[in-house]
């Protein structure tokens, strides 16, 4: 899951490193080194079909017309696909609602903050604490969807009458939260918290273990500063655990555009297509899946991905940059 | 004097910690509460959850959920629920592509840790690059390449890609194996013993947490997974994945309106298996991901 990306940061690091080393002697090619290049080319080789492959096909079909997924039909339109995407008032709210559900991330990094620093004040208990709230974090989003959309619920109909749902038995309402006609938005925020439930766990044993990682000279000499726990909480270790809170706002940013699973279970489409009322629950992975794989309009899907990875890349490459400039300017 | 101060202090210490334990607590209540909502309601019945005015706190004792699930399943293959069946094939279709990714991803760690290859720099240098670019958002468009290939109504998207190994797990356990002495590895050498025999014999039985961290890694992203095998096995009922089984499951019940406790029972059922790993397995769970966070 997150492995692949949990590293980017260190890893530039350790690239530099890697280069500034002195040119080694020249090795000769032995029956060692070459199973050894072998085994190296096998991961580099499905890379290059598995990921490599799709994308430069998806960069492609974007330029051109296709019948269904039949890669022999393709005819150059004109750029006909761009107009029809950026000119699509749906792809623009899917986009919008994305952006939305992006906050989850930004909130989650905060909790997990907070949660983080209360755990590192080890009271007694706090393992316990903490292993119990990592639990959410490997729990399926198939799963935490239903328990939200549970507790959200205001579907059931009995003797003509709204039932049903837990957050409406403790406001003492009888609101759809997710079909809502007064205010489709609920729907939306639903989603919300359900990532928000999830996702700090991941945040919160990446901030104990940086926390950790903070010289403990520096908390010693704002003490005698006269600094108090805040204080020092605020400029000692914030700085401190920055790398932490910039790798993880990267790898938030990544999987609060990549918003999928707890959409379509919460937002299902009806008839129409439309996913919950308004579509408020189409997030862009989803309308690329509507639009590409149960539509079959993949040109069009092809646009719409390319723009989504170039708005998820972009930002993270400048601050991989902007971080490391500022490193190498220290 | 010095008294009062140390008294103040220690009153500091106790209202600091009071406030420590009542977010602990509340964060706990935040976490826990919707567990015990769904398993309060996956064993109610149909009739009182549509019933009663408000959340059923205590219901009578039903198992209709589970027997739904278990017994009266509408996507049963063969008798098998297909809650169950979804297990087993979840089991299966994770764990060997998991292992044999694993196994490529040592093996080429292997490599560039201890073995002498001209050119192996530049290979790892590609391999970070391949790690640090996002591909997720192609991961619906991928389709279209398995179409094309013929894999798109197969488990093979979801099978062989994982087999060559990933650049995260690669970078991971190069770490671990760069710790390791490197005159062990050269005394096999002398002895005789092959690139492999080494990786085999010596490198993975002194990597046994490494890998176990690992593999619990990627056998949880794909157990939990759920976009693959919601683009490639949805036609194919006998091949869905647990994931796949209860999200149809939920939403058929949803269809028909309420049965609220099927789909929590359906949502529990899930969640048990991996659950119980956790209990047992903890360590290697919050290893896997803590060893990247502390790398940084």
């Amino acid at each position: 899951m997150e492995t692949r990306e949990e590293i980017i940061t260190a890893v530039s690091a350790e690239g530099r490193s890697e280069t500034r080393k002195p040119p080694r002697k020249k090795t000769k090619w032995t029956k060692e080194s070459i199973v050894g290049l072998i085994i190296l080319l096998i991961p580099l080789v499905g890379y290059l079909i598995f990921s490599g492959f799709p994308v430069v096909i998806s960069f492609i079909i974007q330029f051109a017309d296709m019948d269904r997924f039949d890669l022999d039909s393709l005819k150059w339109n004109n750029f006909a696909n761009f107009s029809a995407v950026f000119t699509d008032g749906r792809f623009w709210h899917s986009i919008g609602i994305t952006l939305w559900l992006l906050a989850t991330q930004f909130v989650s990094l905060f909790i997990a903050l907070v949660m983080a620093a209360l755990l590192s004040r080890d009271v007694k208990g706090s393992k316990i604490f903490q292993i119990i709230y990592f639990v959410p974090y490997i729990c399926s989003t198939i799963a935490i969807s239903v328990m939200w959309m549970w507790i959200f619920d205001g579907s059931l109909q009995a003797d003509g009458i709204t039932r049903g749902g837990v957050l409406n038995s403790i406001l003492g309402t009888n609101i759809n939260w997710l079909d809502n006609p007064d205010n489709p938005a609920t729907l939306t925020w639903a989603i919300f918290v359900s990532i928000v439930w999830r996702a700090p766990g991941y945040g919160i044993v990446m901030y104990i273990a940086a926390f950790k990682a903070v010289n403990p000279a520096l908390h010693e000499a704002a003490q005698l500063d006269g600094a108090n726990g805040f204080q020092r909480f605020v400029h000692v270790t914030l700085p401190g655990i920055a790398p932490t809170t910039l790798y993880l706002a990267m790898a938030g940013v990544t999987a609060g555009m990549g918003i999928f699973g707890e959409a379509t279970i919460m937002a299902p489409i009806n008839w129409d297509q439309v996913a919950g009322r308004n579509d408020m629950g189409l997030t862009a992975m989803y309308y690329i899946y509507l639009e590409g794989v149960k539509s079959a309009r993949m040109p069009t899907a092809a646009v719409m991905s390319w723009f989504m990875f170039i708005i998820t890349f972009i930002p993270s490459f400048l601050l991989l940059r902007w971080r490391n400039k500022k490193e190498e300017a220290l | 004097m010095r008294n009062e101060k140390t008294s103040s202090k220690r009153r500091t210490k106790l209202i600091a910690d009071i406030v420590t334990y009542i977010g602990l607590a509340i964060y706990f209540l935040i976490l826990v509460l919707p567990f015990i909502i769904i398993i309060i309601t996956s064993f109610a019945s149909d009739y009182e959850i549509s019933h009663s005015i408000g959340f059923v706190w205590a219901p009578k004792f039903s198992t209709e959920g589970y027997e739904v699930l278990f017994k009266n399943d509408p996507y049963a293959v063969g008798g098998v629920p297909s809650i169950l069946r979804g297990f087993l094939n979840t089991l299966w279709m994770t764990t060997i592509p998991t292992i044999v990714g694993l196994l490529v991803s040592g093996a080429a760690a292997y490599v560039y840790a201890k073995v002498k290859v001209p050119g192996k720099n530049i290979l790892f240098m590609i391999e970070i690059a391949t790690m640090s670019i996002p591909l997720g958002a192609f991961g619906m468009v991928s389709y279209l390449f398995y179409s094309a290939i013929g894999w798109q109504k197969s488990i093979l998207p979801l099978f062989i890609p994982g087999m060559f190994g990933s650049a995260g797990t690669i970078f991971f356990l190069r770490m671990y194996f760069d710790g390791i002495n490197k005159e062990i590895v050269e005394a096999s050498k002398i002895d005789g013993v092959g690139t492999i025999g080494i990786y085999f014999r010596m490198m993975i039985p002194l990597s046994i947490p490494a890998f176990l961290a690992q593999f619990i890694f990627a056998f949880v992203g794909g157990y939990n997974d759920y976009q693959g095998p919601l683009l490639y096995l949805v036609g194919n009922k006998s091949m869905w994945t647990l994931q796949l089984s209860m999200s149809q499951i939920v939403s058929f019940v949803g269809s028909e309106g309420g049965y609220k406790n099927v789909q929590c029972a359906s949502a529990l059922v899930g969640l048990l298996p991996m659950l119980l790993l956790y209990c047992f397995v903890q360590k290697f769970f919050i290893a896997g991901i803590a060893v990247g966070g502390g790398k940084e």
